[in-house]
């Protein structure tokens, strides 16, 4: 595995002291707020990065490029990271994969691809610059390639679903030249999809890569915030396809015995779900959730929660359209919560009684106190949850 | 001590709002200072919290640095005294603000109610239970509210006079000198394991929990901070005189936040104009009631921003009871609101000096270490919830 930068030396030190320190009184978030004022990213447990650069990929997609400290830990191609943007005072949490970046080991990149009304996109997007410090923490996740690579890859990817299969393709370039890789790429259009030229300028210098960029909004989540409808998207669209079992023997014949990572929109993965379940070849299928999922559910049911912490109860009513957090929220309370999209579990909650809906894994979670997260579920049923954090 | 309640009837009051419609105007007029406050809620008070941890972090360093330099009066002197700051700080303005959930709006762990933990022998979670859920909830209620005279004293003819209440000013000496340990073990409930109201063997978890919290403390300021005194101060022949000089400022400086909390948190609610309530009061309460019962409970200090800080806003008592998870840097401007929605409704607003408020403290203390005495709980009136008119 390709795993740059490595926590440094002096980092492994600095820890090892704030441990001692500790004993002293001197917390490790003292510890790092202190070093922290000569560089943050000398800090060592609640890291943060720099912002060095930031490049425009379409309009409404950037990638900005991280420094980095040594305590940062190694990158694997394929996971992701938190990071924390302090937007009005309230610190918010987000999940990107980054990538590492040629010739600059202390760098990572990410690619922030605006989101309708997303608060985090945007603010990246129009207010973040170069000079900025933001949170980071470690990287994290299981969309990993095996080690060894195999000799034959298929990359599936929908949107800024693309960015853990960059780095994929970054490590495999560089580790082994010789996997013969393909990458169906879908995108609303031309303009719309993000690392575009580099994608195109990769497929020309490394043979043993087939790149099969796709014009599609089949697998588009309906957005009625966009207000762009499809056709206007997408006028000159040549070839607009759906992931099916002919575009799959048309590019990768032998692909219910290839090892697959599909990531982006949850329509374009529940199709690959589909279509590798129906040919029984389930197993090599990797999927990996990426924009907060909508949940599907009856508008009308409403559904009475009660939700225990430390001794108090909070009640309310969830409809089945809405995740239990969102739902919380808008009866009022504040409810602890990190990512949500179902990634750091600061939301977990035991589930005591009745059902819900887990839209990450499509499955139904019945009450036998079993963890559950409340950004990505909803209510089937009235609920007792008891909170973990 | 757990002294039997003394059976004599309850007085009923009237006060403020006089009829429903009126109390449930009061509690909109006061709803919407909270809500209109609330609404501004955001960078100021992320920044405001995020100085506050860096005096707390510097004063500290800066006196444990000082103490570094043994008996030498100017540093000895100024180093305890910075250390006491800064855990008055660290527990008042910081810690007590914190956790009470004041700045989860950040959704930062370092300042999110659940997970900070505080300069004090208190475990956060023994603290989270009897001061944001128990006394906050009850506050003043005579039998419910374990703050008012902290299972030790009688400070109304609530409870019935006893042989010990004599010593009770001694008493009050003892647990000011030793707060943060009072408040440790508060949440234990031992005067209901004495007198065999709780089994020891439900406590012990509690106490558990509470040993370590103390231990962590102890080991730091008594034990591990006198021997970096007597390392650094090795090479000079003087371990054991720096390593007593640390240990005695480590004693000064809890014993300066110990006595200054007591009496913040004294003259929050045990002044002499304030009320106490029946258990009955509370029965079927409205949010306006609750209101009502928070106001007249609770006691406010005049002061300079200083005073503000120092008392970790509770200088602002009543703004803090009515509205407990706003950020306390914002009482200020919510008082004069607030006095205005009182004197509409001729809510008596307890306000007053600190020495004039801790000297109304310290009468009360005395005058019920005697028998009898006037004040007793009240039952608060509840107008009818029926409209006057049909």
């Amino acid at each position: 595995m390709t795993e740059t930068p490595t926590p440094s030396l002096s980092a492994a030190a600095a820890k090892r002291l704030s441990s001692w320190l500790t004993h002293l009184g001197v917390s490790p978030s003292a510890f790092d707020d202190t070093v922290g004022l000569v560089s943050p990213l000398l800090r060592v447990h609640h890291l943060q990065a720099l912002v060095v650069d930031k490049i425009a990929e379409t309009p409404t997609a950037c990638t900005l490029v991280l420094r980095v400290g040594g305590a940062f830990p190694a990158l694997k191609a394929g996971q992701f990271l938190m990071i924390g943007i302090t937007i009005q005072g309230v610190r918010h949490r987000r999940a990107y994969s980054p990538r590492t970046v040629a010739d600059r080991p202390d760098c990572i990149a990410i690619t922030v691809q605006r989101q309708p009304g997303g608060r985090v996109s945007n603010h990246i997007n129009e207010t973040l610059n170069v000079g900025d410090v933001i949170d980071v923490e470690p990287p994290c996740g299981d969309f990993l390639l095996p080690s060894p690579p195999p000799a034959d890859v298929l990359l599936i990817a929908g949107g800024s679903g693309i960015t853990p299969c960059m780095a994929m393709l970054g490590e495999l370039r560089q580790r082994s030249p010789a996997t013969r890789v393909t990458l169906l790429y879908f995108a609303r259009s031309r303009r719309d999809r993000i690392l575009a030229d580099s994608l195109t300028e990769l497929s020309q210098r490394w043979t043993s890569l087939t790149y099969v960029p796709l014009d599609s909004t089949v697998h588009t989540p309906s957005s009625p915030e966009d207000g762009r409808t499809p056709s206007a998207l997408n006028p000159q669209a040549t070839h607009t396809r759906t992931l099916d079992a002919d575009l799959l023997r048309d590019t990768v014949p032998q692909w219910t015995t290839t090892l697959t990572y599909c990531c982006g929109p949850a329509p374009l993965m529940d199709a690959a779900r589909q279509l590798w379940a129906d040919a029984g070849a389930s197993r090599h299928l990797h999927l990996e959730a990426f924009a907060a999922p909508t949940p599907s559910g009856d508008p009308d049911a409403r559904h009475h929660i009660a939700l225990s912490r430390a001794g108090e109860t909070r009640e309310f009513d969830a409809p089945g359209n809405l995740t239990l957090l969102v739902a919380g929220e808008q009866a009022g309370f504040q409810i602890k919560h990190g990512c949500r999209q179902g990634m750091c579990h600061e939301c977990t909650c035991r589930l005591h009684r009745g059902s819900v809906q887990d839209l990450a894994s499509g499955q139904r979670i019945d009450g036998q106190g079993q963890p559950i997260r409340l950004c990505v579920s909803t209510a089937l049923s009235d609920l007792d949850l008891e909170s973990l954090n | 001590m757990s002294t039997p309640l003394s059976p004599s009837v309850t007085r009923t009051v009237r006060l403020g709002p006089q009829n429903a419609d009126e109390m449930l105007a009061f509690e909109h007029e006061l709803d919407a200072i909270r809500d209109d406050t609330r609404r501004t809620v955001g960078e100021r008070d992320a920044k405001y919290i995020r100085n506050v941890q860096r005096l707390v972090r510097g004063t500290e360093a800066a006196g444990r640095a000082l103490l570094l330099f043994g008996w030498f009066p100017p540093t000895w002197l100024l180093g305890a005294f910075l250390l006491g700051i800064s855990k008055i700080i660290d527990n008042m303005e910081l810690g007590h603000n914190v956790m009470h959930g004041q700045f989860n709006f950040m959704n930062d762990p370092q300042f999110h109610g659940d997970t900070f933990d505080w300069d004090n022998t208190c475990p956060k979670e023994e603290w989270r239970h009897s001061h944001n859920y128990v006394h906050h909830t009850y506050t003043n209620v005579i039998g419910k509210d374990r703050d008012f005279g902290y299972g030790l004293l009688r400070l109304s003819s609530d409870l019935r006079w006893s042989w010990l209440h004599p010593f009770q000013l001694l008493l009050t000496l003892l647990l000011a000198s030793f707060f943060q340990w009072f408040v440790a073990i508060h949440d234990l409930q031992m005067d209901k394991v004495v007198i065999g109201r709780k089994k020891w063997s439900d406590v012990r978890p509690q106490w558990l929990l509470v040993r370590a919290k103390m231990w962590r403390i102890v080991r730091r300021d008594y034990i591990v901070w006198p021997l970096v005194g007597a390392a650094v101060a090795a090479p000079f022949g003087m371990s054991q005189d720096v390593a007593l000089a640390v240990l005695a400022g480590n004693v000064v400086g809890n014993l300066i936040r110990n006595l200054w909390a007591w009496a913040i948190i004294f003259c929050g609610h045990f002044t002499e104009n304030i009320y106490t309530f029946s258990r009955a009061s509370i029965e079927g309460e409205t949010k306006g009631q609750w209101y009502l019962r928070q106001i007249l409970g609770s006691s406010n200090i005049q002061g300079g921003s200083v005073m503000h800080l120092m008392s970790g806003n509770l200088s602002h008592q009543v703004e803090h009871h009515l509205f407990p998870d706003i950020p306390g840097n914002r009482y200020a401007e919510m008082a004069p609101r607030v006095r205005a929605v009182c004197a509409k409704y001729n809510v008596p607003y307890n306000t007053g000096s600190f020495a004039l408020q801790l000297w109304t403290v310290m009468k009360r203390i005395a005058r019920y270490s005697l028998p009898g005495g006037g004040q007793k709980a009240v039952h608060l009136e509840v107008p009818s919830v029926m409209p006057d008119r049909v």
